[in-house]
């Protein structure tokens, strides 16, 4: 299940009906017309666009008092362990809205707001190496807004978007919805089968390449390299030389770099190095140019999701007047915008927020790293964001994505545990899953407890070696179309 | 090199007003220019203000994602409250409303989902300037004119909607929507009833043809005229009003409010209402700020008075400015509502 769909569906109080496992909406299957629905095509498609795993499958949640028997979530990427420090903030910083701000603003964003985040980026995400200034930043409702205006800019239907596999597969909808481009994935893991650990998902330039052939052979012009890093669903940062060769390969072939760095301030992991194209851009002595255009948004690092806070960084000023005006139709409220920049304009604050934040975060990793592991689960180390990486090729059946699916479906009805699979992600081998760990504290250690039960109950498959990944040929089944 | 691919390109936008560099001030330059450009109410501000802040503050369930129809609360108190005000009987429920980041943002989203690529939207002109952005960002949709004339007093007639129709086609594009500004921006006129019977019958008697009503003035009507919305009438054409009408509505105009960004689609069509959930994940409002509007709204008390003072000062700050121009001898074309009229 998408974790947008699993999003629009969760209950946050008590529940409210029971789950009914027949009620299988087909959305899919339906066949367009015109007389019968009485919208366009288009329209009629979108919501079909969006990527599904099970289609209609509800579920209610879990709640210690009021719906013990529910499920537990570890699908959706939202952050729930900061509403103590929130809160009590915002009340505060939103309180005494002022008249003049009632009326129209710079479709661009508040300048407060944008100095605000221009300060915030330049501290946090590239620790004050290259300067971001407001002028250059459009903030508007949501990344995925910026993204869709951003893709409408820059590219044009038809065209290709390279993305690093396994990716957040919510982006094909995001690029292809209204700016009709369509993400072409990047092998990482399949063409460096001697490559082990974590360095297998790096980016490579012969993944690069093959995947600008696959998408000029399917008569798509390779317009967009879009990377996410720190990475969704690996929570890993791409070391510096994966960064340069990223950008290298952009420049060689005219393309525009989109660096989507939503997770850059969620960086808990002690050891980690994050790299984002502004730090890059600084240490090489350069400026970012007209090609380069940075995502950023609140909905993780600051928990904010409701908020609906985006934003977009780019020195391009064709992009950036045609962003502004596109804007127009996705502007921020701006009674959050002035509360967010007297949120942001307390320093102090921030900084023993997001000390905080990800001190927790840490600490709640390593917490399932504790749970899992003896169960024989391998985790990813994580290094940001809200979620971790699971091997959870032990608990297969065989090693193929029907065994997957079934493994998926299994911890749904018996363990009542939602984790996301690898296949929705867009992964390369079987048996992956990602786990979003940021919920309440007691719907954390449910979770942690019936995922411990069901691991143990399981007859384990042994032990796989790090093998060479034959997916091409079919090892491991015929790999899922989207439905 | 040319980075803008065609959905956004700048040239196809109306080129604004610019920032004002010489603003008027009436003490420090009292020679500066005043802005009249800009539909904006800024009269009634204080009463606005006073309730909105004074809304519940934003509680954890804010900060979550959440329904991009809008939050159930919201929608609640936009049916009952507002669109069934309009309609004067009980027609909305809150499964039939969609809220977004204003009115603009909803137009742009409804239009791409009734609309395929190449299609035309009749709209009555002299038409609101941005309404040509709103119809043609990202939807490659064309604008056919409903050619509307002084010596009509801008009235609508069958002969018009024909015209416009019957000339879209010739283009070899499909009319599929007409759009309507009800009360009417730029003339500040009120449909009459009969002009609404006429657009209602002729919109019945196309099948493919659907009715937007941009009724973001409906609180503002100053004039003698009564206001009749479509909502009011739509239910004598039951295929119209189950799934080809669609009401739009937002704070920035009646509520003064243009700065909060949120608008409102009242439909019955559901597979529209499942697109808009769908693209409504693209201009959000952000939650708190549902909250706090569905606060500020969900009294009618307050709403009652607030439309009430609303009129009436509308009334006073336009008779001020109409009797100044009579005495001038500048003639001008009489406005019943919203902020502004023709010169």
């Amino acid at each position: 299940m998408s974790t947008l769909m699993a999003a629009c569906l969760l209950n946050r109080g008590p529940a409210r009906r029971i789950a009914n496992r027949g009620m299988v909406r087909r959305l899919s299957q339906e066949v367009y017309d015109p007389k019968i629905h009485a919208i366009s095509e288009r329209g009629f498609k979108a919501p079909r666009l969006l990527p599904q795993y099970l289609s209609g499958v509800t579920f209610t949640a879990y709640h210690p008092k009021n719906n013990p028997d529910g499920h537990v979530s570890f699908a959706v990427a939202e952050n729930k362990m900061l509403e103590d420090l929130l809160v009590p903030k915002y009340q505060t910083a939103f309180n005494g809205f002022p008249a003049e701000l009632i009326y129209y603003q710079e479709t661009e964003g508040y300048p407060a707001f944008r100095a605000a985040i221009a300060e915030f980026l330049t501290k946090y995400v590239n620790k004050g190496s290259y300067t971001f200034t407001p002028d250059k930043i459009v903030a508007g409702a949501g990344c995925n807004a910026m993204l869709d205006n951003l893709f409408c800019c820059i590219s044009e239907p038809g065209d290709a978007v390279l993305l690093p596999r396994p990716y957040y597969a919510v982006f094909e909808f995001d690029v292809q919805c209204k700016a009709g481009s369509t993400i072409v994935g990047v092998e990482t893991v399949g063409v460096q089968p001697e490559v082990k650990g974590v360095e297998r998902y790096y980016p490579t330039l012969k993944g690069l390449e093959k995947a600008r052939d696959s998408a000029l052979q399917q008569g798509l012009n390779p317009k967009v390299l879009l990377i996410c890093q720190p990475n969704n669903p690996i929570s890993v940062c791409y070391p510096k030389h994966v960064m340069e060769l990223v950008w290298e390969f952009a420049e060689k072939h005219g393309m525009h770099l989109v660096s989507d760095e939503i997770y850059g301030a969620g960086i808990h992991a002690k050891q980690a190095d994050f790299w984002s194209i502004s730090r890059l851009a600084a240490d090489k002595g350069r400026t970012l140019g007209d090609y380069v255009h940075v995502i950023y948004a609140l909905s993780k690092d600051f928990a904010s999701s409701g908020l609906r806070c985006g934003m977009m960084y780019s020195e391009n000023q064709q992009v950036l007047k045609s962003m502004r005006k596109l804007n127009d139709l996705c502007q921020i409220s701006s009674h959050t915008q002035w509360g967010l920049s007297r949120v942001f304009s307390d320093t102090e604050w921030i900084e023993d927020f997001l000390s905080k934040a990800n001190s927790r975060l840490n600490d709640r990793f390593k917490l399932v790293k504790k749970s899992l592991e003896p169960e024989g689960v391998k985790v990813i180390e994580a290094e940001a964001g809200l979620f971790c990486w699971l091997d959870c090729r032990s608990w297969l059946e065989e090693n193929t994505w029907e065994a997957e699916k079934k493994l998926y479906q299994q911890l749904f009805d018996e363990a009542k545990v939602l984790l996301t699979p690898g296949y929705s992600m867009r992964t390369e081998q079987p048996g992956y899953f990602r786990c979003c760990f940021a919920t309440h504290e007691e719907v954390f250690n449910e979770g942690m407890k019936r995922l411990k039960d069901f691991g143990a109950d399981k007859l384990r498959i042994e032990e796989l070696e790090e093998e060479s990944d034959d997916w091409q040929t079919g090892k491991y089944g015929k790999f899922p179309t989207t439905t | 090199p040319n980075y803008i691919s065609w959905a956004a390109h700048p040239k196809m936008y109306f080129r604004g007003y610019e920032t004002n560099i010489n603003p008027y001030d009436p003490i420090t330059n009292p020679k500066g220019c005043i802005k009249l450009s800009l539909a904006e109410n800024t009269l009634m501000r204080d009463v606005l203000l006073e309730r909105y802040n004074s809304a519940p503050p934003a509680t954890r369930a804010d900060l979550v994602y959440s329904d991009y129809l809008g939050t159930r609360s919201l929608r609640e108190v936009l049916a009952k409250n507002i669109f069934n005000r309009l309609a004067k009987r009980e027609e909305a429920k809150w499964e039939n409303i969609a809220v977004s980041a204003g009115a603009g943002a909803i137009v742009n989203h409804v239009l791409w989902v009734l609309g395929n690529p190449g299609d035309s939207v009749l709209l009555p002109s002299p038409y609101y300037n941005s309404f040509s952005f709103d119809i043609k960002a990202r939807n490659d949709l064309n604008i056919e004119s409903i050619e509307r004339r002084p010596e009509d007093l801008f009235a609508i007639s069958k002969a018009q909607l024909d015209a416009a129709y019957e000339s879209a086609i010739k283009k070899g594009s499909k009319p599929r929507v007409l759009l309507l500004c009800s009360p009417d921006n730029p003339t500040g006129r009120v449909y009459k009833k009969r002009e609404i019977a006429t657009i209602l019958e002729w919109c019945n008697s196309k099948p493919d043809l659907h009715l937007v009503s941009d009724e973001l003035y409906a609180f503002s009507v100053f004039g003698e005229s009564e206001f009749t919305s479509i909502l009011e009438k739509v239910h004598e054409y039951p295929n119209l009003a189950s799934k080809r009408t669609h009401i739009v509505w937002a704070l920035s105009k009646d509520m003064g409010a243009s700065g909060l960004r949120c608008g409102a689609l009242f439909s019955k069509n559901t597979n529209l209402l499942r697109a808009m959930q769908n693209i409504g994940y693209f201009a959000a409002v952000p939650n708190p700020v549902q909250s706090a509007l569905a606060y500020t709204l969900g009294d009618t008390t307050f709403l009652e008075s607030y439309i009430a003072e609303n009129k009436r000062r509308l009334l006073k700050r336009y008779t001020v400015l109409a009797t100044m121009l009579s005495e001038q001898g500048i003639p001008f074309v009489e406005g019943e509502a919203g902020l502004f009229f023709l010169g």
